[in-house]
């Protein structure tokens, strides 16, 4: 086989799977080390450049792209370090904040590294000036979009019950600064039980704690420990035989005879019992009330005992144990319907943009580790941030091999678009293409069977021609 | 169920079975079924001029109406098909097999309904697969009695008339 690319020109190469065009691809990227022939670069044979040549000089973008163990921006920048002079007494520049953005809005990836942003918390030590902007985005959250977005967001109202917040959120009112005071400890917290004698609140709890617990086994059954049917229960599925054998036990015994291992699971059960989200038993109007008292009675106890124990929900505290997002939203959405929350995180965005924090939004998202292999981030998102490594390095020459294979239609239109408008006559491109609507606008295409370029051109002469191309692209218009 | 309860203020969950019994789809089914797909029903809000669903767009739920009203109409000639108010059931079909929204519905006043989705619905056939048999009837029933119905509004004189006709020959 013979080509040969002028720089700046676009290389589409295309055929079956096993017609080598991945082969092709990786020896120029000196991937696959060859035996015979010649590819050059620039008049230099690539089996002969030093890898600093190569680091310099070429971008791969592969089918499954290496992404490692460490922050989205650490993925991003990687290329350009391998790449870059950093030694030495001037040292080359990495990539500016703002350039990375540009490259993340490019690929389509901004917005969920926006959403790692949002998720991300901020702690108790960092930043006063940000946690100082956030609270007056959340105060504008709430004067503009408020009225807009009741029937999406219970906002936290110290007066009121919170019908989408458990009941020992609503009791609480606040976060715990101590191991000994979080959700899951709470049912063993001596100080917390004897308060809830005090408040006259253990019984009715455990009451309702039982009542749960018999609606929930009555209504689930016999089902298998699938998520679906634990959406809306107060019991997760790996603790729903624990609970059924429990009401087996406790069937006929008065609530004050339960055993103390009994009484935990009960506790625990309504402790997380979420009115607007379990629907199977109604929360007594007795009950809510002696939460709401219970609410101040904790307050003035704990702030007399330990007063560092909780931060309490206020308008003018930030909440460090919980993310951007929650801090921003002061309170818990409704609802979990995607619609829902596009309108909520469009109202966000809004005011990020007026307080000109998006960015350093952003940049915390950067921050966001993706896991072993990237697999914190689906196999679009890998395949996004591949690219947009690439295109940051901005390399003479580019070689993608089926790089947007996993993204969808929308997604490989907007790099497609990309590759013709800004790296058109700027960077070499080798692409080996597995769709052939992506390949009009490539300068050449070849196409590729057991090992040989059958035919080479422009696409529009290869379908006048009436070849192989030709047949691949109607024989897929007819079927 | 507990003796306890019954006394109480039924939960939304119980609300709901008590209606799930009068509808016809869902009637008949065993008691387990029934509790189950009530677990899985969400109550949804619909300001005025809200859409339920749209023409075209494929929407896999069911849809009870428990207050309010709405309209069901065709985009392209927006004057109203039908009012749906309340105790109106909407939607059965889609729990069964996926289709396209031939019409549109859209809230006049808050309309507040009861929705499943055809996912829920597929949880609790996959929990009790006798049940489909009591739906196929229930389906087959209505589709008869729909035609039965209709018969003697059809002009039979004119082509498009006698086109229309056989439904329940399906």
């Amino acid at each position: 086989m013979s080509l040969k690319l002028r720089p700046g020109e676009q290389l589409a190469l295309i055929g079956y799977s096993g017609s080598g065009k991945s082969t092709l691809a990786q020896c120029i990227a000196q991937l696959y080390r060859y035996t015979d022939g010649s590819v050059l670069i620039d008049g230099h044979e690539v089996s002969e450049l030093s890898k600093r040549d190569v680091v310099r000089n070429l971008g791969m973008v592969a089918q499954s792209p290496y992404i490692f163990d460490g922050t989205i921006k650490e993925n991003l920048v990687y290329s350009c370090e391998a790449a870059l002079d950093r030694e030495g007494d001037h040292p080359e520049p990495l990539p500016t904040l703002d350039e990375m953005i540009e490259i993340l809005q490019q690929v389509g990836l901004f917005v969920d590294v926006l959403r790692f942003g949002l998720h991300a918390v901020v702690g108790a030590s960092e930043e006063t000036q940000l946690v100082e902007r956030l609270i007056r985005v959340r105060g504008n959250f709430q004067t503009e979009f408020g009225k807009d977005l009741a029937d999406l967001v219970e906002f936290f109202n110290e007066q009121e019950y919170l019908e989408f917040s458990n009941a020992a959120s609503n009791l609480i009112f606040g976060n715990p600064n101590q191991a000994e005071f979080q959700p899951d400890q709470l049912p063993r917290n001596p100080y917390f039980l004897e308060f809830l004698d005090q408040a006259q609140l253990k019984k009715p709890l455990l009451n309702l704690g039982r009542e749960l617990a018999t609606q929930t086994v009555d209504i689930l059954g016999d089902v298998p420990p699938d998520q679906v049917f634990f959406e809306q229960s107060p019991i997760s599925a790996n603790e729903f035989e624990t609970y059924k054998e429990l009401i087996g036990r406790i069937e006929r015994s008065r609530i004050h005879q339960v055993a103390p291992e009994d009484q935990d699971l009960l506790l625990r059960l309504a402790l997380r019992f979420t009115p607007g989200i379990h629907k199977m038993v109604v929360l007594p109007d007795v009950l809510r009330q002696l939460l709401l008292d219970g609410r101040m009675l904790f307050r003035e106890k704990i702030s007399r005992d330990l007063p560092d124990a909780f931060s309490f929900y206020r308008m003018s505290n930030y909440i460090h144990s919980q993310t951007i997002l929650d801090n921003i939203l002061f309170g818990k959405p409704k609802t979990d319907h995607p619609k829902s929350q596009d309108r909520i995180n469009m109202s966000i965005i809004q005011l990020l943009i007026e307080e000109d924090l998006l960015e350093r939004i952003v940049e915390i998202g950067m921050e966001f580790r993706v896991g072993t292999k990237g697999d914190r981030l689906s196999g679009g998102q890998q395949q996004k941030l591949a690219i947009a490594r690439i295109f940051l390095k901005n390399p003479p020459v580019l070689v993608m091999d089926e790089a947007t294979s996993a993204l969808d239609n929308a997604s490989q239109t907007r790099i497609q678009n990309l590759l013709e408008s800004k790296w058109k006559g700027r960077s070499t491109l080798i692409a080996v293409a597995h769709r052939l609507d992506t390949i009009k606008n490539y300068d050449q295409v070849a196409v590729m069977k057991a090992g040989k370029i059958m035919e080479i051109g422009s696409y529009a002469e290869l379908m006048t021609r009436k070849g192989i191309l030709y047949e691949l692209v109607s024989g897929i218009k007819a079927a | 169920m507990n003796s306890s309860v019954e006394s109480k203020q039924p939960s939304e969950y119980q609300d709901t079975l008590q209606i799930l019994m009068e509808i016809p789809f869902f009637a008949g089914l065993p008691l387990e079924a029934l509790k189950l797909i009530a677990y899985f029903c969400r109550r949804e809000t619909f300001k005025p001029g809200e859409f339920l669903f749209r023409e075209d767009e494929v929407d896999p739920s069911a849809y009870y109406v428990l207050s309010g009203t709405g309209t069901l109409l065709l985009e392209q000639a927006p004057a109203p098909l039908q009012t749906i108010s309340e105790g109106r059931f909407i939607g059965g079909l889609s729990l069964l097999g996926d289709m396209k929204r031939l019409f549109s519905l859209r809230a006049e006043q808050q309309l507040v309904c009861i929705v499943l989705t055809r996912e829920k619905f597929r949880k609790t056939l996959d929990q009790f697969p006798n049940i489909i048999h009591k739906i196929m009837e229930t389906v087959a029933a209505e589709v008869y009695q729909w035609e039965k119905g209709c018969l003697h509004q059809y002009d039979l004189s004119c082509a498009g008339g006698k086109m229309s006709i056989g439904v329940s020959l399906l």
